[in-house]
């Protein structure tokens, strides 16, 4: 493995550079194309509970090329010349309201809607009309509505956003009936899953059959498959922001659900009406009681198994121009369990906790700052007793945060977005303590903390160049200092550490920086179709690399390091996007060709076990790339909605050491991807779903000969991920029931069956054995196993209390 | 331990289903296999087989078949280079008949070729293992050449051994074994162990036989030794894997083994024992051999026996 480190480049003449470019494009610019207009800004809110509604439309009657859709904050800005118009404001689910105004300067006009008297369902005062797909310079972006989640049918009856989101085109699910996924060819680490900006290190419960975001605590969703905005940064394949609900900011509420394995409880409601709220939503599963009768008669007994969750947020809308909020997360999966006439015993459990601190002051109708310190951890532990003989297994993650974001906009022609990001990580190996009952102590000693600096700058800028063309330049320069205290081993052929550099507390190890453009372009074509290009790079400092058919709690993330570089990304891509019918309908087809660098993998024969070696030293690191195309089709609003995507594509993997350095299909290489999704409104009462996935076989490594030693069977392999397992696919359904309105009380049905043919999709071929060669008594048996191989159906009950 | 994880994922237990298929696998290309040792005392000891396609015939016939036959095996020590000879099993004095038994875990009743098959070692009667020493395998046959080197290390022999009850006061008949061994303060030491019960064949340990002094270098340990057993089995009695009986004669045969020698059992066993689990990971047996596959590993062996009362 080659080893460059960037040496002694200081971080002043790094910013120096930065500020200089920033400089020249934000002085430049606006010189060459400012024009004489007036800003119209404003913020779009529900009346009832005060909280913004996004995605609303916005524009003056009379001068219908000036308009603006709400962001997530509920704000929208646009520009017009002077004159006297009508303002409307348009969104789904509300009536329309018309105010005249008058534009002499830049003024700014807030709007209350008042919902619809027909429209009484809880989703859909989180649902948000998305801008057409069309409008937007960003490409592969991609905005999942709750209300079309909670349509989907799902696995126990468990509304999962990233069960929908494997449902997009260009995103496959890893493993049947996990939430894993890999977007464009890139591995399950090379997805930044954020939760109200906090980094969700291990997204997964119970080996990922479940994720941690609790739909009841979740607003909105948004996926950007690897043409990120400069703002995103730290991960090569996609952006997957999730934000915390807000609380009702008049009302006091009371929601939940109660469903096969885990029941959910929210409340939410002012603190002081219409200045602060807060919302807090549990979950806890009790797969423990459920499955305890199943196992009475095994060795196990019952299943001290269960995992929760807790989610929090309290917003404070200090005046017109400040708005704080606090928001956390409290996750954690706890088992036990006791062996062998209990010789062996142990606990374990595992979780993520994330607190974010944020403030959002507008300065004046054209400049916006948002202030953010957050707090992220994961941390694995897993506590057993063999006979007197004590054992304690962990490994985590910390980050600390502090992220100044500005949103600029001088004029109608420039959207500026810039600022700063830090993290400060620690990074726990996968370390162990053990002692005996006689006192002696063995623990691995030479796996020690790692410690990183992350900073970026980055700056974009939408330049509105004419009505039909829009460029979106951004930069990002992100930078990662690895500190000691670290030591630096070197290895013999026999693996064994013969010499070793040691740093001290604080100390520089290893400095690594990259430059990271965000280009696009979208072309308007006319009102209803655009063409939109992209050019982006990214780099990734931490990294989590599995062997295992599914990731699991006890994986690692590495920082780079001394001996890991960071993996970097190109990516080009090119789309046709349309909407017909006010976007009733919408379309795409995008190509995309990603050239991956510094992909790791571990070295060949590695075997998980306990190790006083670093996880560094057993990684090998090679290049990947993967192209495709993705064709999408939406139907947004009407009786009938949903949407079909389909992806063709091709992912490969060169690594020196791997394969004898030929090319392999990456394990995620799938040929064809499809996904159809639906859902249709019968009546007030009933709505029913449904969900269809066929996927090409993955490719895997099976033996292709077979020999003896000690008379046992041992294989000799075929090369890496040459064989295909059958194709994937399932079909899943759900009717959602509306119950009658009791007292203050609206409840529904959900009841779903999942794999309703009973498909049995592979998730693991082998080649089992059995018996002894001398004796001839040997067995060969090729054997698929399954998840889930039979329809299983599933009852939740959910209820608002207003 | 090994098992553990399976029981852990219950879940996959009870929502997942296994079935047999059908598939077609690629023949792939023959390569030569290399089951070989020497230890102090003992002259070296080679078997050399070629792999099959996974799906061909198991029988007598196609074992015969798969020995390679008139080899040009070499072992070299301190220079001095010895050319083994091919010879049936049945043609070797018993005190040699009697290490490739225990070396290979043959059943005893296949040495006088009752399996219908004969089998064929390489060897030589001049060569002898000692103990410290560094030897070199070299093989040529048709067009392939293999080569590999091994050492027969400094023995490292148990402190002690002794017993304890079974966790379960019922069962008073059954026995954990301990051990108690003191690392040298070098490291790198690696150990394979086998367990005797009795008269039967020694077996070594099932779901692991290897230790290795990464974690415990220079320090002392005593833990539980797993009794050994017979692979292949179908299944494993739970109720008595691990323990021995009262009144058994219990002998151990502790052998120290060189790194590269431990990664090759270690990979095996860590392959054996996840090939199936679906939250295994995908390994692949490390062979010390270039150009082929298998194992040419030295055992530094002690004998210690303890009759439980």
């Amino acid at each position: 493995m080659s080893l460059t480190i960037q040496q002694n480049q200081g971080l002043p003449n790094h910013i120096y550079t930065f500020l200089l470019l920033l400089g020249l494009l934000v002085g430049f610019i606006p010189a060459a194309y400012a024009q004489p207009a007036y800003t119209l800004s404003g913020r779009v809110t529900d009346a009832e509970t005060g909280l913004p509604l996004a995605g609303a439309t916005v524009f003056l009657q009379e001068l219908q090329s000036a308009g603006a859709i709400t962001d997530a904050s509920g704000t929208y800005s646009f520009n017009a010349r002077s004159g006297m118009y009508t303002l409307v404001a348009k969104y789904i689910g509300y009536e329309i309201q018309q105010e005249p105004v008058q534009l002499t300067k830049s003024i700014v006009v807030d709007v209350k809607l008042v919902a619809s008297t027909y429209a009484v369902r809880e989703v859909e005062v989180t649902a948000q009309r998305k801008p057409p797909i069309t409008e937007t310079a960003v490409m592969g972006q991609l905005e999942l509505p709750l209300e079309t989640i909670k349509t989907l049918p799902v696995l126990f009856g468990e509304v999962d956003i990233l069960k929908a989101v494997q449902l997009l085109p260009g995103v496959q699910a890893a493993g049947e009936g996990g939430t894993g996924f890999y977007v464009r060819g890139g591995g399950a680490d090379q997805n930044l899953v954020l939760l109200d900006k906090a980094i969700v290190y291990n997204p997964g419960h119970l080996f990922n059959f479940f994720s941690v975001f609790n739909s009841d605590a979740i607003d909105n969703t948004t996926l950007i498959k690897g043409n990120m905005p400069a703002h995103y940064g730290g991960r090569l394949s996609s952006v997957l922001d999730i934000g915390m609900k807000e609380g009702n900011l008049n009302d006091t509420e009371v929601s939940g659900g109660i469903g096969l394995i885990s029941s959910r409880l929210s409340v939410q409601g002012p603190i002081k009406a219409e200045k602060s709220s807060f919302i807090l939503s549990g979950r806890r599963t009790y797969a423990d009681a459920l499955f305890n009768p199943f196992l009475k008669n095994t060795d196990q007994g019952g299943v001290p198994y269960y995992f929760y969750d807790l989610n929090g947020k309290i917003i404070f809308i200090l005046s017109e121009s400040d708005k704080v909020y606090f928001s956390g997360y409290y996750g954690r999966d706890v088992g036990s369990l006791t062996l062998s006439d209990g010789r062996f015993d142990a606990e374990f459990s595992w979780g993520n906790a994330s607190a974010t601190a944020h403030w959002e002051h507008t300065f004046n109708d054209k400049l916006k700052a948002d202030f953010s310190g957050i707090l992220t951890n994961y941390n694995f532990q897993f506590d057993w007793d063999f006979g007197g003989f004590k054992t304690l297994v962990k490994t985590g993650v910390q980050d600390y945060s502090l992220h100044l974001d500005f949103d600029y906009q001088p004029s109608a022609l420039h959207h500026l977005q810039y600022g700063v990001q830090y993290t400060y990580h620690t990074l726990k190996p996968r370390s162990g303590t053990a002692q005996n009952s006689e006192g002696d102590n063995f623990d691995t000693d030479k796996l020690r903390n790692k410690y990183g600096h992350e900073t970026a700058l980055y700056i974009s800028d939408d330049v509105y160049l004419s009505d039909k063309l829009l460029f979106s330049l951004g930069l990002r320069n992100s930078y990662f200092n690895q500190v000691g205290p670290y030591t630096l081993y070197q290895f013999n052929e026999n693996q064994q550490a013969t010499d070793s550099t040691h740093y001290t507390s604080g100390e520089n190890v290893a400095t690594y920086s990259a430059w990271e453009p965000r280009v696009s372009v979208k072309y308007e074509l006319s009102k209803t179709a655009s063409v939109k290009a992209a050019f982006t790079k990214s780099a990734q400092y931490l990294h989590l690399v599995s062997n295992a058919y599914t990731t699991l709690p006890l994986d690692v993330w590495v920082p780079s390091s001394a001996v890991v570089e960071p993996q970097r990304a190109t990516q080009y891509a090119l789309g046709y996007f349309k909407s017909i019918k006010q976007n009733q309908y919408e379309g795409s087809v995008e190509i995309y060709y990603k050239d991956l660098k510094n992909q790791l993998e571990y070295r060949q024969g590695y075997a998980p076990g306990p190790s006083n070696r670093d996880l560094d030293y057993e990684f090998v690191s090679g290049n990947g790339k993967s192209y495709g195309i993705e064709l999408f089709a939406r139907k947004n609003y009407g009786k009938l909605q949903g949407w079909l995507g389909y992806t063709l594509s091709r992912t490969t993997r060169t690594f020196p050491d791997l394969n004898e350095g030929k090319m392999f299909p990456a394990r995620y290489d799938r040929r064809h991807d499809l996904s159809v999704v639906g859902s249709y409104t019968y009546n007030d009462r009933w709505t029913f779903g449904g969900s269809f996935v066929y996927g090409t076989g993955e490719a895997t490594t099976l033996p292709v000969r077979r020999y003896y030693i000690e008379g046992t069977v041992n294989y000799q392999y075929g090369s890496r991920n040459s064989f295909r397992m059958e194709p994937t696919h399932r079909l899943d359904l759900s009717a959602t029931l509306q119950a009658k309105k009791w007292r203050n009380i609206e409840s529904s049905w959900t009841f779903s069956i999942y794999n309703v043919y009973g498909r049995r999709n592979p998730f693991l071929y082998y080649i089992d054995n059995e018996g002894e060669a001398y004796g001839n008594t040997v067995k060969l048996q090729a054997k698929k196993t399954s998840i889930v191989p039979f329809p299983l159906p599933s009852v939740t009950w959910n209820f608002t209390w207003k | 331990m090994k098992k553990l994880p399976l029981i852990v994922f219950f879940l996959f237990l009870l929502t997942s289903c296994e079935e047999d298929i059908t598939i077609d696998l690629p023949a792939g290309d023959e390569l030569l296999v290399v089951e070989g040792h020497i230890e102090q005392d003992a002259p070296p000891i080679v078997l050399l087989t070629r792999t099959v396609p996974v799906f061909s015939e198991v029988s007598a016939k196609s074992l015969a078949e798969s020995f390679v036959h008139g080899a040009e095996v070499k072992v070299t020590n301190n220079g001095k280079s010895y050319t083994l000879k091919e010879l049936p099993l049945g043609a070797l004095p018993d005190a040699v008949k009697q290490i490739v038994a225990i070396q290979f875990g043959l059943q005893p009743e296949l040495l006088s070729g009752v399996g219908g098959f004969e089998f064929y070692i390489y060897t030589s009667e001049e060569l002898r293992g000692e103990v410290g020493q560094q030897y070199n395998l070299e093989i040529n046959y048709q067009r392939k050449s293999l080569t590999a080197t091994t050492t027969i290390p400094q023995l490292n022999p148990l402190d002690s051994l002794w017993t304890a009850p079974h966790p379960s006061p019922a069962q008073d008949s059954l026995r954990i074994l301990y051990y108690r061994y003191s690392d040298p303060d070098t490291l790198g030491n690696s150990i394979r162990y086998f367990t005797k019960r009795n008269s039967e064949p020694f077996y070594p340990g099932l779901f692991g036989s290897v230790f290795n002094d990464e974690l415990i270098n220079g320090g002392s340990i005593s833990f539980p030794l797993d009794r050994g057993e017979p692979k292949g089995q179908a299944e494993v009695d739970e109720d008595l894997y691990s323990y021995f009986g009262k009144g058994d004669t219990v002998t151990v045969r502790w052998a120290a083994i060189d790194l590269p020698h431990y990664r090759f059992w270690s990979s095996l066993e860590n392959e054996q024992n996840s090939n199936g689990s679906p939250i295994g990971a995908p390994n692949i047996t490390q062979s010390n051999i270039k150009g082929g596959l298998g194992v040419w590993g030295g055992y530094g062996v002690t004998y210690h026996r303890l009759i439980i009362r």
